[in-house]
């Protein structure tokens, strides 16, 4: 695997966990807009 | 010994970071050697006189504050002593009686290590392992929070207690800003008896290694820093085992940032995984519930049904008895009549049997 | 207890609430002097405490932390992160352990339990980011690590980042509670019907906070004395957090029982023994899995060495006495009903966890330097950190003596069922 740009584990984890952080945002809204997609026909409807 | 000075080998070949089975763990099969021309010093402790010399230096091309007592003060030796926020480097003494002073002396002052525990656990990237091989620090970012004292193995990063509003952290830069310039480290430079050995790491390491190597019984034969936390910059090599000159020989050889991976690798596990079993379980017990609840609401159907239809049975009942007791009642009715009018019929019959007389009773 | 009745004489109440169920209900907008001579009564304890934490701050921030502490540049850390954050934390953990048991896990008898573990959540949260200001050397950058510069290959990112949101998830939770004293309806009812949600996003953030706090020492192998350092120590955070937060929730409602019972409306009172027992229950076999999970450490870094030095009589001490008993103790509690075992046994965890984060954080901490170079604390790190505990209390029974914490506000008590039962439908 190509290191690229990186010369140390530190500069390494510093960007990839960046973006591990990034996508934590993402999972935690779109597991809320996906749970509400999922459940959005059931007959008493939820509001939240 | 011999398995040593074939490590020592393949570290000088640049390839001890690959041995180092941590860095992969960390990164899948991704492995960081470090900067390719970083430089790097060996501390020879065979060497160093205990001049205090690097010391003076040291305060001086910092700029840091002079301390109380001069520098051509060696009394000061007679305690152990670590660096504070005003001083980035301290000879430290030590009892050898087999060297020819009975002495032999430590350099203490940041490895500037090649993971730095520092950077890597510090919130606000307030530190940086630079190209040169020195590790430095930016004040313009820190919180203050000393997490990177914590986390240091070599306890080096020191902070400015003092300071209300605006404290520091303090450590040794390598002389960052001379390296910058072309220049050696200061104390590096100030050194009459050359104790430190600059250059590239490779380089010194290979050094280091020679040193040890032809000169038998003279060194242990370990490069302290070589591997140690994944590498360091500044090296030592000694006559006597490192603990005694006040190294921790336990500190293992996996880098910082590989100790924190594994935990910081099951953050967003958890943040992907719990909304998935708790919305879960959440959802079974929103299903239970809704279950029991529409259990409930047919057990009161079926009852309610049972009651309508055990009713609706005996409606019929009645229904029929009533029926019936109307027919009877019907039937007694048309049996009646039909007495009735049998009887009246007889009668006639029996009127009509004498004509004379019925005659006669119809004239009447 | 069905003829329980608020004391009236201690509140001004509107007489409008008194009839239903004997709920004590809104207190009476306080005229200014009335709150001023309120809040000055104080126990005498207390003020001393106000008093000297006030001085404590000025020297803080006159002098710095070297005139108010014995930190030093072997021990960076004292009592302000071992007590006020570590434990401060992990005591906090209420919060999150009970809305999901009311919540997610379905236990509705737990539901008069909720509201007042998440105040102590909150307030808990909010002072321990107050303290950090004591700590930390410049307080005004506390938010960089969030907005300026983000190093995300630290545990203490994880930590600040989950702090932060926790904190503001705990202050919407606890939100209704201010709205529906404040009397604003609708806006309430629409932080209301994002219960479950929050509560998920709860649990997800004091999952990786509280282990994230232990993950903290990671970093530090070569600190921390090898019973005490563990790959798993993030696992052990987070399950001691758990018995924490269960024991801290008995605890206090052993307290608010006892001290502010004229507060209580008739479900919070009923089930306060269902609480108990329930959480009694929980405690008990949490902390029976955590004891084993601590000797699986002990194995998995082949440690059993260390136990017969005096550290290992310590860790013993930690592990027997201060794990397995109280979790034996809640289990008689438990068995035989007793209200006395399982309020001995929170205490008894409680202390456990302090003994826990004071072991890791300070005394296995640095156990290879020098006696003379270890640490101890300052007068003035002991008045900080019992000057926070005490502004926890007075926060508490502000808070609680005017809102509606410890009964149903009788305007909403429908609502409530709503969360509880959302299958019909949380809206209206
Ligand atoms: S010795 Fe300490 S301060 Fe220096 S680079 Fe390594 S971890 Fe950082
Ligand atoms: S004290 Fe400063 S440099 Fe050290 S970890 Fe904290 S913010 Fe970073
Ligand atoms: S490298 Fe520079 S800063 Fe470091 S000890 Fe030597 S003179 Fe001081």
């Amino acid at each position: 695997m190509d290191t690229g740009t990186f010369h140390t584990l530190h500069d390494f984890m510093v960007h990839s966990k960046g973006i591990v952080y990034i996508i934590m945002g993402v999972i935690l809204a779109g597991s809320l807009i996906f749970w509400r997609f999922l459940t959005a026909r059931e007959k008493p409807i939820r509001k939240y | 010994m011999k398995r040593r000075s074939f490590l020592g080998l393949v570290g000088a070949a640049g390839l001890g970071a690959s041995l180092a089975p941590a860095a992969a763990q960390a990164a899948g099969n991704t492995h960081f050697t470090g900067y390719k021309d970083s430089f790097g010093v060996v501390f020879d402790a065979t060497r160093c006189i205990g001049c205090r010399k690097c010391e003076a230096a040291c305060q001086k091309v910092n700029d840091l504050p002079t301390p109380k007592k001069p520098f051509d003060d060696l009394s000061v030796l007679q305690d152990h002593r670590r660096t504070d926020a005003k001083t980035y480097t301290v000879i430290n003494q030590f009892a050898n009686p087999a060297a020819p002073e009975g002495k032999t002396f430590h350099k203490f002052q940041c490895n500037h290590c090649n993971e730095p525990a520092c950077a890597s656990s510090c919130f606000v990237k307030a530190f940086t392992k630079n190209p040169d091989g020195s590790v430095t620090y930016d004040a313009s970012l820190c919180v203050g929070c000393r997490y990177c004292m914590v986390a240091c193995p070599f306890y080096v990063p020191t902070y400015e207690y003092d300071s209300a509003l605006v404290p520091k952290v303090q450590k040794c830069t390598f002389c960052h800003p001379r390296l910058e310039q072309g220049l050696l480290p200061g104390c590096v430079e100030a050194c009459p008896k050359e104790a430190m050995l600059f250059g590239k790491r490779e380089e010194v390491l290979r050094l280091a290694w020679e040193r040890i190597r032809s000169n038998p019984g003279k060194y242990v034969e370990h490069v302290y820093g070589e591997h140690e936390m994944g590498g360091t910059a500044w090296m030592v090599i000694s006559p006597i085992p490192f603990a005694q000159i006040g190294l921790n020989e336990g500190l293992g050889v996996t880098p910082a940032p590989a100790l924190t991976a594994g935990a910081l690798g099951a953050v967003p596990i958890v943040v992907g995984l719990w909304p998935v079993l708790l919305g879960g379980l959440y959802g079974i017990n929103t299903m239970r519930e809704r279950a029991v609840k529409k259990e409930k609401a047919e057990a009161v159907a079926a009852a309610k049904q049972e009651t309508q239809e055990a009713a609706n049975a005996k409606l019929q009942d009645e229904l029929k008895k009533a029926e019936a007791a109307a027919q009877k009642k019907m039937d007694a009715e048309i049996k009646k009549a039909v007495d009735e009018a049998v009887k009246a019929k007889v009668a006639e019959m029996e009127a009509a049997k004498g004509p004379s007389e019925g005659d006669q009773k119809e004239a009447d | 207890m069905s003829d329980h009745k608020p004391d009236v004489s201690t509140f001004t109440v509107d007489p409008k609430y008194l009839t239903k169920d004997g709920i004590t209900g809104l207190a009476r907008e306080l005229t200014t002097k009335e709150k001023i001579l309120e809040a000055a009564r104080l126990h005498p304890v207390m003020a001393t405490l106000l008093i000297m934490g006030g001085l404590a701050t000025i020297l803080r921030f006159t002098f710095g932390l070297g005139t108010v502490t014995n930190l030093d540049d072997n021990n960076p850390w004292g009592i302000w992160i071992s007590i006020d954050l570590l434990c401060g934390v992990a005591l906090a953990a209420g919060g999150f352990v009970t809305s999901a048991a009311c919540y997610i896990f379905g236990f509705k008898k737990f539901h008069s339990a909720v509201r007042p573990a998440i105040l102590t959540a909150f307030i808990g949260y909010a002072l321990v980011v107050f303290a950090l200001n004591y700590d930390v050397g410049r307080p005004y950058r506390l938010p960089y690590p969030l907005f300026w510069s983000q190093g995300t290959s630290s545990l203490l990112f994880e930590v600040g980042l989950c702090v932060f949101l926790y904190l503001t998830v705990l202050f919407i939770e606890f939100f209704p509670a201010a709205l529906e004293w404040l009397g604003l309806k609708k806006i309430r009812n629409v932080v209301h019907s994002l219960t479950i949600v929050l509560t998920i996003f709860g649990v997800v953030l004091s999952t990786l906070h509280q282990s994230s706090l232990g993950a903290l020492f990671l970093i530090a192998p070569s600190k921390v004395h090898p019973l005490w350092y563990s790959s798993y120590l993030p696992v052990y955070f987070f399950v001691s957090a758990i018995c924490a937060g269960l024991s801290v929730v008995i605890f206090e409602g052993m307290l608010s029982h006892k001290y502010m019972h004229a507060k209580m409306d008739k479900m919070t009172i009923e089930e306060h023994d269902g609480v108990m027992f329930g959480f009694a229950k929980a405690a008990a076999f949490v902390l029976m899995g955590y004891f084993f999970i601590k000797w699986v450490g002990v194995a998995a870094d082949n440690n059993w060495h260390y136990l017969g030095t005096g550290y290992g009589a310590w860790f013993l001490v930690e592990v027997i006495g201060f794990v397995f008993l109280p979790a034996v103790c809640y289990a008689i509690g438990y068995r035989e009903q007793n209200p006395t075992f399982v309020k001995v046994a929170a205490v008894w965890t409680i202390l456990g966890i302090v003994v826990n984060r004071l072991n890791v954080s300070q005394i296995a901490f640095n156990w290879q330097l020098p006696s003379d170079l270890r640490y101890f604390p300052h007068f003035w790190e002991i008045v900080v950190t019992a000057f926070i505990i005490g502004l926890h209390v007075l926060l508490f029974r502000l808070i609680a003596n005017r809102m509606p914490i410890l009964y149903t506000h009788p305007d909403y008590a429908d609502h409530d069922e709503d969360v509880a039962e959302p299958a019909h439908g949380g809206g209206h």
